[in-house]
């Protein structure tokens, strides 16, 4: 495997590829397995109110309602977010991390290098694919449908097609910018933006022309899992020239441009002042800064962009899915009305009514979104500790107790904010669409889950003190992706109870219905004090080298 | 500097417990790890003052006099930093707030020839004011001359301390001596300090390594009518490698 430049990149993606081809197929398997069902109970209904989610074509059969519910928009933007850390890292990650040098210092040309690199990501997209597509024809026999693998193999290549034009945008902008993380966050609002103009055209016919514009409306021209959708042979050529055009101009900028440079680099620096003169500003502008005033200022500050991005795309879902509250319910309560079935799709949620439609929709998946931001919050000390840049941090006349007590009350002040403006936000909304919903059953709901924020984050302290970063955010990620899956389907699995209260996301229970849980919301707060406490003890006493 | 928990016994500077006291050892301390590590997206002057904060505040002036004597550029970010500039920012970080004693890991490695000679300089400068330096270092040139005292560790034990001069003095050296015709390694062996002799190829010259005085040698010379006598004082880095020749056991430190 390490003979040639695309093997040896085809074996970094090995892992990545069975990963994600058998999440994702484990994903269509269990649609259509529970196809039959969801149709029987009327859900198409509901599912003709979110014309901006995708096109509604033979909805009321399964090919149809899987490819609503997965092909559509689901699968292909989930997988982009492989496909565009894939591309963006194609060779800015190389160039970062300096091993491009060495690769071009070989009698290689940079364009092969850059083609046996694609070569191997458009090989791994493809091993991904066949194993989607077998589990499409494993779904098809478990739905009792007709076998037919031509049909779920060219569906898995239109969404492959998909993946590798967004990878080749990443890997195109990654040629004007000079990091990969600037490349995948600029493709990453391409994707966004192709999805909002895909839905705004869909939902409102005046700007259909938007949809044009957008490549979801190219990929989704081709449903090939559902026989009375004809070939888009014009999308289709569309496509792949678009996906040509990127990957021949991507090679020829890289062919072009200075390693560890940037695509026309425009001169725009001005007239460099003296060297002193220099030194002198750049020290006094650093002197005026005041988040460099302290651990806990700088550590704030550091997460300013993540808290920010998490903030806004939270509120986005909450507020959008309150503004839906009014048109929807009397569609959720037809639906729901008598069916079993359909009040275990929402986890016993009485979605008839305002705040168990909020159960449901928002507080089933806002709080693990945001723990898992605390996790993401403080796993930064454990990466911290583990790349030494703590090392000389702590060489500095602060205690540890103090350094780590810092960064704890940074973490804390940065996960209170999304909860607190999630809850004014609520408010406001509800206000303003003259929704009733009651004020401290929301708090109740929003605050809820900083205990189960502070818990997570507890852990990664104490753990980072033993264990290496990887390892402890692993640990903590299986933990809470348990938690979520034992409370998640506790109405078919009924676990018992000793067992599902194992899970943080069963403590936190349904505020929003119930109100203020004191009990388990108290159990969780002292967990974490405990947690937290041996955190503090252990980082006091143990020495830096002993994390295995 | 508290980063690791003896296993026994205890390590104090200037009379303060480095474990338990640790924020007090740190405030009279600079140091620099072999490998300086720090927020890649934060400037040289961004790391500089954030540091300064931390220690309580340091004089901005000094630090900009210390970025002038090593060239360094502090509005770079740090990830674009070659190795011999994030040299630079570890050793001025290290300086900056005038400490009582610096423990630098492998100081100069990645400066220029230039900036090495200036990081010389700075040493010698706050040893002449009374501080202490505390180096490791791979290159004993540069111990040699900036150095004091050493101590050599071999398998992890502190194997010898010592001044450099008298380490030099105590340990062995190469006496060369000339005759006018053939000569025999005999007439040196068994003589008080000689540990080897070697002949060299035309067979008129002897190469002896010898330790403590060299009395014995000069009358045995003179007693075969030499031409000449040379001695060759070791440099610290044969020193060095003679205590990490396998036959060589390790004696206990002093």
């Amino acid at each position: 495997m390490l003979r040639t430049i695309w093997l040896k990149t085809l074996r970094e993606y090995w892992i990545a590829v069975l990963c994600w081809g058998l999440g994702l197929g484990l994903l269509i398997y269990a649609m259509y397995a529970t196809a039959q069902d969801a149709l029987s109970a009327g859900v198409t209904q509901i599912y003709q109110s979110f014309s901006f989610y995708g096109d509604q074509v033979a909805l009321n059969t399964i090919p149809g309602y899987v490819t609503f519910r997965v092909f559509g928009t689901t699968l292909p933007a989930f997988l982009a977010i492989w496909a565009i850390l894939a591309g963006a890292r194609l060779v800015r990650g190389d160039e970062e991390r300096g091993t491009l040098d060495v690769l071009l210092s070989q009698p290689l040309a940079r364009i092969r290098l850059l083609l046996e690199k694609l070569l191997a990501l458009m090989l791994a997209i493809l091993v991904m694919m066949l194993i989607i597509s077998l589990f499409i024809l494993l779904g098809q026999l478990s739905a009792k449908q007709a076998a037919d693998y031509p049909r779920a193999l060219l569906t898995a290549l239109n969404v492959g097609l998909f993946e590798l034009i967004f990878a080749s945008i990443a890997l195109l902008i990654s040629q004007f910018v000079r990091w990969r993380g600037a490349a995948a966050g600029w493709t990453a609002a391409v994707l966004v933006i192709m999805f909002v103009f895909d839905s705004v055209g869909r939902v409102q016919h005046d700007f259909d022309w938007l949809r044009r514009l957008s490549i979801f409306y190219y990929y989704n021209a081709n449903k090939p899992l559902i026989p009375s959708v004809a070939t888009n042979w014009g999308a289709l050529t569309l496509l792949v020239l678009l996906a040509a055009v990127l990957i021949v101009a991507s090679a020829l900028l890289f062919a072009r441009r200075d390693l560890g440079g940037v695509a026309f680099q425009l001169a725009l620096n001005g007239q460099r002042q003296p060297a002193t003169v220099e030194r002198a500003r750049a020290l006094a502008r650093a002197a005026g800064d005041p988040f460099l005033r302290s651990l806990g200022l700088r550590t704030l500050r550091a997460q300013f962009t993540a808290l920010f991005w998490w903030t806004v795309i939270t509120l986005f879902f909450v507020e959008f899915l309150t503004a839906l509250i009014p048109s929807l319910l009397d569609v959720f309560r037809k639906a729901v009305a008598g069916n079993a079935v359909m009040s275990q799709l929402f986890s016993g949620y009485n979605v008839a009514t305002n705040q168990g439609f909020l159960g449901a929709t928002v507080f089933a998946f806002v709080p693990v979104a945001l723990t898992i931001f605390a996790l993401t919050l403080a796993s930064s000390w454990s990466r911290d500790l583990d790349n030494n840049r703590l090392e000389i941090i702590l060489s500095m006349p602060q205690s540890r107790l103090r350094l780590l007590a810092e960064h704890t009350s940074a973490v804390i002040l940065a996960s209170l904010i999304p909860p607190l403006l999630m809850w004014l936000s609520l408010l406001v909304t509800a206000n303003i669409i003259n929704l009733r919903i009651d004020v401290s059953d929301t708090a109740a709901a929003c605050f809820s889950m900083l205990p189960l924020e502070w818990l997570t984050a507890a852990l990664v302290y104490l753990l980072a003190t033993r264990l290496p970063s990887g390892l402890t955010t692993g640990l903590i990620s299986v933990f809470l992706a348990l938690s979520f899956l034992m409370e998640f389907l506790q109405p078919m699995l009924k676990l018992p109870e000793w067992l599902i209260n194992l899970s943080i996301f069963h403590l936190y229970g349904s505020p929003i219905t119930e109100g203020w849980r004191w009990g388990p919301t108290l159990t969780i707060l002292g967990l974490t004090l405990v947690v937290g406490l041996a955190a503090f003890l252990h980082f006091r006493q143990s020495s830096l080298v002993a994390r295995a | 500097m508290g980063f690791l928990r003896p296993s026994a016994g205890r390590a104090t500077i200037a009379g303060l417990d480095c474990w338990s006291q640790a924020p007090a050892v740190k405030r009279l301390v600079g140091y620099l790890p072999s490998e300086f590590a720090f927020d890649p997206g934060l400037t040289g002057a961004q790391i500089l003052t954030y540091l300064g904060h931390l220690r309580g505040g340091v004089d901005r002036s000094y630090v900009q006099q210390l970025c002038e004597r090593l060239d360094f550029d502090p509005g770079k970010r740090f990830r674009e930093y070659s190795r011999g500039n994030r040299q630079k920012l570890g050793l001025i970080q290290a300086f900056m707030h005038r400490p009582r004693l610096l423990i630098l890991d492998e100081p100069s490695s990645g400066l220029d020839p230039l900036n090495q000679q200036e990081f010389y300089r700075m040493l010698r400068e706050v040893q002449s004011e009374g501080h202490t330096v505390f180096l490791s270092s791979h290159i004993l040139p540069e111990v040699e001359q900036t150095c004091s005292r050493v101590g050599i560790i071999r398998d992890g034990r502190l194997v010898e301390v010592n001044e450099v001069s008298r380490l030099k003095h105590m340990r062995q050296q190469t006496v060369v001596i000339s005759f006018p015709g053939p000569a025999s390694p005999e007439w040196f062996q068994g003589l008080p300090g000689v540990a080897a002799v070697r002949l060299n190829r035309d067979g008129r010259e002897l190469h002896l390594d010898v330790q403590g005085e060299l009395q014995a040698v000069i009358k045995a010379a003179a007693a075969h009518d030499a031409l000449s006598l040379s001695t060759q004082e070791p440099s610290l880095e044969e020193i060095f490698l003679r205590f990490y020749q396998v036959d060589q056991p390790v004696a206990a430190g002093r």
